[in-house]
């Protein structure tokens, strides 16, 4: 570039002369400023995707005697980074030191008994008492230039061990790729369990942490998660008819929010809890409306006499996309919570369904029929050609977005059982299944994260 | 696949070569004056200059940001393929990013000894632009 602007200047001739002679210097400076570099190279794009990390076992100073907190929380961190698909785990029978013996602060162990095992990054640590608490200290180092890269300390009780580990995947890829980790979050789901009825759980991301909402053995449908990932919308038959229930997850209190004008069909919590987006089946059509918290209807979004279904918020909480067959077939529409005009999204394909809205709020992720099963597919939210993400033997359904927004997950069915799977959206590769068993699981929606 | 990765570094050495871009000669003693455009065509250099350039690639790792991420960094090999010093020289304000290049450096070293007749070249520093480049493009 500056040899460029030297040319271009030396081309004008001797008028120039001054100028030429004010570019040269500024040339030299600059080349002195790159250290008279005379080779050049260009590198485009990183010879591999996965870092390779070493998770050495905390260190017990008095808290952890059988190493239980530690092995818990090497498992939950093993498991989030594998997840993320962005690290390879270097498996601890390379490992050198003991961990109890050497230390885990910075100049307190030696980076060669990592480097020599071609470790990127080594996560050390230890557990301890602080007055009455459990700590976990925890540092993430870089190997190569031999720095803390990261280092937290938790403070909680024994059952907050996973949570604290969560957190720290998260803290591990914001300094490594520049965002923020999904994990710290929950996933919530439709399951058999096993059994017959399809009840509403939550879990975390890694598969633990299993907490049972509902319990009635009726049918129980569309989790909804709003911002606050402590509170859950669903829609149930447990009173004989469709309602929706608002549930407290941490102090289990619910509220039964029923419509007086026609037969609820499904909802959506907004992101800030206040409002709901449901759909309403009334005399022969089903529309789309905002409700209040007491179920009472704010505005009428939709005004068609076809099915306006399956209302998702935007992350902002100002759009809404949804299904509608007012073209004939199943097709995503967006419009605006106050009630402005309805814009048509897809038009591949004759039935799209389950949207979801990314959390930048640039792209929608739905499921679209071909022939007996389904796959997901993106679409711009401008509109456009979507891009197919899944293309397997299963049908692959309801997808809803990570809060960092880089995966999704979804259910895909095979063989009459059906699993959640995680997907990383930018390569569409499917890095894992999220459930195992028997179970029937199915609509899985992703919270925002726990800690905000 | 392999060789089409190789002929792909051959032809950019190549047009580094023709490009020549710091390789005038201007003034500040960096002494090869025109010849210099001599170093980058000959075959002991291009081999040279791709097999670091392809140990810096395989030891680079990242994962995230935008695609227009760009870093340039400049560093230093010595007499015994070492990498003496690396310097961000422009930023891509992705500090994860920039990280992800220092240590790419950092740990394709120590690297081949330079040829001797490129020695000081190579230890008054190499320039190199890294960008992340579209996620789709990469193999």
């Amino acid at each position: 570039m500056k040899p460029k602007l030297l040319g271009t200047l030396r081309r004008r001739g001797p008028v120039n002369v001054f100028l030429v002679a004010l570019a040269a210097t500024i040339f030299s400076v600059a080349l002195a400023a790159s250290g008279l570099a005379q080779i050049k190279m260009e590198i485009v794009g990183p010879g591999s995707r996965q870092f390779q990390i070493a998770i050495s076992a905390l260190k017990d100073l008095g808290a952890d005697p059988n190493h239980a907190i530690s092995d818990d929380f090497v498992w939950v961190l093993r498991r989030d980074l594998t997840l993320s698909s962005f690290f390879k785990i270097i498996s601890p029978e390379a490992y050198i030191e003991d961990p109890q013996q050497s230390g885990y602060k910075l100049g307190e162990f030696n980076f060669d008994d990592w480097s020599s095992i071609n470790a990127e990054f080594l996560v050390k640590g230890a557990v301890y008492q602080d007055q009455g608490k459990l700590a976990l200290e925890v540092y993430l180092y870089d190997v190569v230039q031999r720095r803390q890269a990261l280092g937290k300390r938790y403070l909680g009780s024994r059952d907050k061990v996973a949570e604290m580990a969560r957190r720290f995947a998260d803290a591990i890829l914001e300094v490594t790729t520049g965002q923020r980790g999904p994990f710290d979050s929950k996933i919530a789901l439709v399951s058999t369990g096993g059994g017959r009825f399809k009840e509403i759980f939550t879990m975390s991301v890694d598969g633990r942490d299993i907490y049972r909402v509902t319990n009635n053995n009726t049918i129980n449908l569309f989790p909804s998660f709003g911002r606050d990932p402590n509170e859950l919308l669903y829609t149930s038959y447990k009173s004989g008819f469709p309602a929706l229930y608002l549930v407290d997850l941490a102090h289990g209190r619910e509220i039964e929010i029923r419509s007086r004008d026609g037969e609820i069909v499904d909802g959506a919590l907004s992101p800030d809890g206040r409002t709901i987006a449901a759909s309403i089946a009334q005399s022969g059509a089903t529309n789309i409306y905002l409700l209040d918290r007491s179920g009472t209807i704010l505005r009428t979004l939709t005004h068609t006499n076809s099915i306006n279904v399956g209302p998702a918020f935007s992350a902002d909480g100002q759009m809404i996309a949804f299904t509608s067959d007012r073209a004939g077939t199943p097709q995503i529409y967006l419009t605006s919570v106050n009630g402005g005009p309805v814009r048509r999204l897809t038009y591949r394909g004759d039935y799209n369904t389950t949207p979801a809205i990314s959390p930048k709020g640039d792209r929608v992720a739905y499921q679209s029929r071909n022939g007996n099963k389904f796959d997901i597919y993106l679409i711009s939210i401008k509109g456009g050609e979507p891009t197919r993400l899944t293309n397997d033997d299963a049908s692959n359904q309801h997808p809803s977005w990570s809060p960092d927004g880089r995966y999704i997950v979804y259910s895909a069915t095979r063989n009459g059982s059906s699993r959640l799977y995680l997907m990383l959206v930018e390569t569409g590769k499917i890095v894992s299944a999220l459930t195992e068993g028997n179970s029937y699981d199915s609509s899985p929606t992703w919270s925002w994260w726990l800690a905000q | 696949m392999r060789q089409r990765l190789l002929a792909e570094h051959l032809a950019e050495a190549q047009r580094t070569a023709r490009s020549g871009t710091p390789l005038e000669g201007k003034g500040t003693g960096a002494g090869e004056g025109s010849g210099s455009a001599g170093i980058q065509s000959d075959p002991e250099f291009i081999y040279y200059y791709r097999t670091i350039k392809e140990r810096i690639k395989q030891s680079w790792t990242f994962y995230g940001g935008n695609s227009e991420l760009t870093t340039v960094v400049l560093f230093s090999i010595d007499e015994n393929g070492n990498v003496t010093s690396t310097r961000i020289v422009k930023s891509s304000h992705d500090l994860a990013f920039d990280n992800s290049v220092v240590r790419a450096i950092r740990s394709a070293s120590p690297l081949p000894p330079p040829p001797e007749k490129y020695r000081a070249q190579f230890s008054q520093g190499v320039e190199a632009v890294f960008k992340l480049g579209e996620l789709s493009s990469q193999s």
